[in-house]
């Protein structure tokens, strides 16, 4: 008898160690502890032994009885404590109602991308006015007055005499007046060109303008950097071709392509894309600045915000940056 | 440009297939848009930078194609010319200036016909209608060698005379287009006896222009002053292969060599004969060519590239610059009349690194000396973050056109037009002022959204306006319709949930000691507050005019706020340090206080005179209840603050505690009769 009652034990603290499910654990209790139980069908042949027998078992049964009674409370309460038992339900599936989140315009990202690429290479974000004078707009930079390099950089003009930048080599101008070299600037902001707008272009759109000056910068340099710059930004497999073209400002000068094999892309728009202009500062602009082209060189470059935003992001129509459609906003 | 390749091919040898030759051409400078098929030859489409006049003719092509592949040119033969004087062609110079340099030839006899059919092809290749031999004759050669000629009836010319000259006061030009232009006294034409037969270097005109019974032509080359045909250009919106190469500058010293290439073309096309030599007025400034020292070193560091000095020679030669080597290390290049864009030394680097190919400079990465502390402008990182945060906070940037109308200005309540700056070549009607503040483009991106079905917007803009004369740099932020509207919330927007984001914004920028005021609000706002910071006035924040929202046709309120930000970073800016205050040891106490004011009077008045009745121990007043309506009077309203005790020194006794909410209750009702509630 006492072997038995210590092999209840034995098996309810096994069986309920191993309780497959919540559920099941009052089934088990009931089979342990019921009114009809293992331990009620056990203590009921109590009758049959001696009474020395009987003082013994009797002994042993309030023990187990207390210790059986101990172990489901204690396995019911930690199951309780999993919340398993009787906590209120809620639909887990209904979306979160934290505060929508916003965006930044994808120009400004594009933006801050390209200049924090730069800042890693030494670069310093600096800023200049949209409302320029002739000469930071032109003169200083080599370009002269009734010249058709002036085609190009076509300006609108205000009431009081000023204009609006036509591109943010204006800063370079600014910078080197109030700054020695070594110096190496990144310059985005807004300009303004008198064109008609289309899906293509329009009156007024992004630059950045990089420049670096200092004792003994060559074209290799400018390579180098624009380079790095295009593998971090496009990716690492980003080709570049530098090809001779024209600015005032510079001397020699490149325009900038990219090869561009996106499969997003359609078939006319792979191959060469030009995206950067670049080339080594025009000794008359750093004279300009203030600074001494016999002893610096430097290079500079621009870009167009808009037109690199439209590659990254396959977007067909410049309008639609200024458009403000939250429909389009909100997928940045 | 337009090169026909086979044309090219009379002159240079060159690569078989055209895409080769465009290539070629592409990575020296001369871009090739595209390669188009015309008459079942290649031509190729070329844009010709503006520094490279020499470009715009086949000629100045083929000098190119000669530099690059090294194969000699061969130019057209040119027949001998008489020189001496001629009595028959009169021609006068009055501006020596715009016209330094003249030359006119007498062709008699001649028969005006159509001209070869292989010679028609040339002009069709160059979307030029072939006219006739004459006409014909003279573009060819401006095509061929890249001077303008023209060709005049010399029998139309009145009194037989050429006068270069300004435009007198009245005086009209009919064009060979048949147009009749007014022209203005800064123009430069071509002049008769009478009046004037062309504007010079843009284009001929119609009362001697050569037809089937012209007989005698006047034959016309000359160099005129650039920025003067570029001005007559503009001013007339006449554009035309002359006034294009004029402007850009023609090789003087190519002028005579074009009007005989041209006659012989006549004579051989035309029939007749030159009437006696050629008359050849000449003032320009002799120029005499220099040479231009190039440093061996200073080249190489400065492309990165080291070009032998053989090779160096060679490309200078092929491009048909005179070049010798000098000392060592040293190469001296004479300037030339056809390249007025070389003159200095990094002229002639680009010229050696375009023709050596910019594909063999390496690449390197420059070492990096750390720059001059002295660049400390720290607003455009600055701005950089801070529009990541509003962002974050759940709005959305926009960035609307700076340029506005007049409508969309008077619609925001603009009224004195004569302060915002106004564009005097505005494209349009709608893009006529530089904006004076972000509103009207923040309303135009709302009404935008509204038509597309949005109800609940969240914008922000930063950018630059200019108002009162001065260009700043701005926050804009709009609130419409529903801040939140979800499954379990909808409330919509309102100026204390913008004001809360303003505040949430000055915490970010680590500033504290701003404040609000309500006086000298501007007229765009009904229920609005001035935002100032140490004497700044940043902006205003509040509810736009519902007047302005009828106009712009926006149903539901447009909350607002436009805050200068160039202040902010301005000298040193704000202390963007935090000192930390220790944490109190002992727990504070919190006791209510309800009570019913009059309305008018604000939070943070009541908040500092309670401060100030339990100093130093009330450290937090909290309103956290604001009610108005029923059974409060009429012009009152109930607030309830959440007041919390703090001693640093030790825990209150319930005596101290009853004394300090006394204190503060007796300041309020002494100051404004509160009744508690």
């Amino acid at each position: 008898m006492i072997e038995a009652l210590k092999k209840l034990e034995e098996d309810a603290r096994g069986e309920l160690s191993i309780l497959p499910d919540p559920k099941s654990f009052q089934d088990l209790k009931n089979k342990y502890l019921g009114r009809k139980g293992l331990f009620a069908s056990l203590s009921a042949q109590i009758g049959q032994l001696t009474a020395e027998e009987r003082r013994l078992a009797g002994q042993e049964m309030n023990r187990v009885k207390s210790a059986l009674e101990e172990i489901f409370s204690e396995k019911e309460r930690s199951l309780a404590a999993q919340g398993n038992a009787s906590v209120k339900k809620i639909d887990t599936t209904l979306p979160g109602t934290f505060y929508a989140p916003g965006s930044l315009h994808p120009l400004t990202q594009v933006t801050q991308d390209i200049t924090e690429i730069f800042e890693r290479l030494g670069f310093r974000t600096v800023e200049g006015p949209e409302v320029e004078t002739e000469y930071y707009n032109f003169e200083a930079l080599n370009i002269p007055l009734n010249h058709p390099a002036r085609d190009s950089f076509d300006t609108f003009y205000l009431e009081n005499g000023k204009l609006l930048r036509s591109q943010t080599s204006t800063v370079q101008i600014r910078v080197m007046e109030k700054t020695k070299p070594p110096l190496k600037i990144i310059a985005p902001g807004k300009v303004f060109r008198p064109d008609a707008t289309d899906a293509t272009h329009s009156f007024m759109f992004h630059q950045i303008e990089g420049l670096m000056v200092d004792e003994g910068v060559s074209f290799a340099d400018l390579k180098g950097v624009l380079l790095s710059f295009a593998k971090q930004f496009f990716g690492d497999k980003t080709k570049l071709r530098f090809r001779p073209h024209f600015f005032p400002f510079t001397e020699p000068s490149a325009e900038i392509d990219i090869f561009w094999e996106s499969k997003a892309m359609p078939a006319g728009r792979q191959g060469w894309l030009e995206i950067l202009g670049a080339g080594m500062v025009h000794p008359q602009v750093l004279r300009a600045g203030g600074i001494d082209p016999e002893k610096y060189s430097g290079f500079a470059f621009g870009m167009g915000v808009e037109r690199i935003a439209m590659l990254k992001y396959g977007i067909e129509d410049i309008r639609q940056f200024f458009e403000n459609d939250i429909r389009f906003l909100k997928q940045f | 440009m337009k090169l026909p390749v086979v044309w090219l091919k009379k002159y240079v040898a060159v690569p078989a297939a055209p895409e080769k030759l465009a290539d070629l051409l592409t990575l020296s400078g001369t871009k090739v848009e595209h390669v188009e098929k015309k008459g079942g030859e290649a031509v190729l489409q070329i844009e010709v930078t503006t520094n490279r006049p020499d470009c715009l003719s086949i000629l100045g092509l083929a000098q190119e194609v000669s530099a690059l592949t090294g194969k000699k040119i061969k130019f057209p033969a040119v027949k001998k010319s008489i020189s001496g004087a001629n009595k028959e062609i009169k021609i006068e110079i009055q501006d020596k200036k715009g016209c330094p340099k003249y030359t006119a030839r007498l062709l008699k006899g001649v028969s005006v016909k159509a001209t070869p059919p292989s010679f028609q092809q040339c002009l069709e290749w160059m979307n030029t209608r072939p006219i006739s031999n004459v006409v014909d004759a003279t573009n060819f050669v401006l095509f061929e060698m890249g001077q303008p000629l023209h060709a005049f009836d010399y029998d139309k010319i009145q009194g037989g005379v050429i006068v270069v000259r300004r435009a007198r006061k009245g005086e009209k030009f009919l064009a060979i287009d048949g147009v009749e232009y007014p022209l203005d006294e800064k123009t430069l034409v071509i002049a008769d006896a009478k009046k004037p037969i062309a504007i010079a270097g843009v284009m001929g005109g119609k009362l001697t222009e050569v037809t089937s019974s012209t007989k005698n032509v006047l034959l016309e080359s000359a160099y005129f002053d650039p920025p003067l045909v570029r001005q007559a250009s503009r001013r007339y919106k006449l554009s035309s292969e002359s006034s294009y190469r004029f402007e850009r500058g023609v090789d003087i010293q190519q002028v005579a060599a074009a009007s005989a290439r041209a006659r012989d073309l006549i004579l051989e096309w035309a029939g007749g004969r030159e009437a006696g030599p050629m008359v050849d007025k000449d003032f320009s400034k002799k120029v005499k060519e220099k040479p231009i020292l190039l440093h061996e070193e200073r080249l190489e560091q400065l492309l990165g590239l080291k070009i032998p000095a053989g090779r160096r020679v060679q490309i200078f030669k092929r491009l048909g610059f005179k070049a010798k080597a000098a000392s060592r290390g040293r190469l001296s290049v004479w300037t030339k009349n056809s390249r007025r864009d070389v003159g200095q030394a990094v002229d002639l680097a680009e010229e050696l690194l375009r023709i050596e190919g910019f594909d063999r400079v390496p690449a390197a990465i420059p070492v990096t000396r750390h720059t001059d502390t002295n660049l400390q402008d720290k607003k455009p990182k600055g701005i950089s973050e801070l529009k990541k945060f509003i962002s974050h906070l759940g709005l959305h940037e926009i960035i609307t056109y700076s340029f506005l109308s007049k409508k969309s200005l008077a619609d925001s309540g603009f009224q004195s037009f004569g302060a915002i700056q106004k564009i005097t070549n505005a494209l349009s009607a709608e893009q006529e002022y530089f904006r004076p503040s972000l509103l009207p483009g923040m309303l135009g991106a709302v009404l935008f959204n509204i038509h597309h079905k949005a109800s609940s917007l969240k914008f922000f803009e930063i950018g630059n306006r200019v108002a009162d004369g001065k260009e700043e740099t701005v926050l804009g932020i709009g609130l419409y319709g529903d801040l939140e509207k979800n499954w379990q919330k909808k409330s919509a927007a309102s100026f204390h949930d913008l004001k809360g984001v303003l505040e949430n914004i000055f915490h970010f920028l680590k500033i504290t000691d701003y404040g609000y005021h309500t006086s000298g609000i501007p007229p765009h706002f009904e229920n609005a507050s001035g935002v100032f910071w140490r004497g700044h006035e940043l902006g205003n924040i509040g509810t736009i005019h519902r007047s302005i929202l009828t106009r712009w046709d926006i149903p539901h309120d447009v909350i607002y706020a436009e805050i200068g930000l160039d202040p902010l970073w301005a000298g040193a800016g704000p202390a963007r340090t935090v000192r930390v205050k220790p944490i109190a040891k002992f727990p504070s106490v919190r006791r209510d206080i309800a009570f019913i004011i009059d309305e008018n009077i604000s939070i943070d008045v009541l908040e500092s005179l309670m401060k100030n009745a339990a100093s130093p121990f009330l450290q937090d007043t909290e309103l956290f209840d604001q009610y108005a309506g029923k059974n409060i009077p009429k012009g009152k309203r109930s607030l309830a603050f959440s007041l919390a005790y703090q001693k640093e020194t030790g825990t209150f006794t319930d005596q101290e505690i009853t004394a300090l909410q006394d204190r503060v209750g007796e300041a309020l009702k002494s100051q404004y009769r509160v009744e508690f509630r």
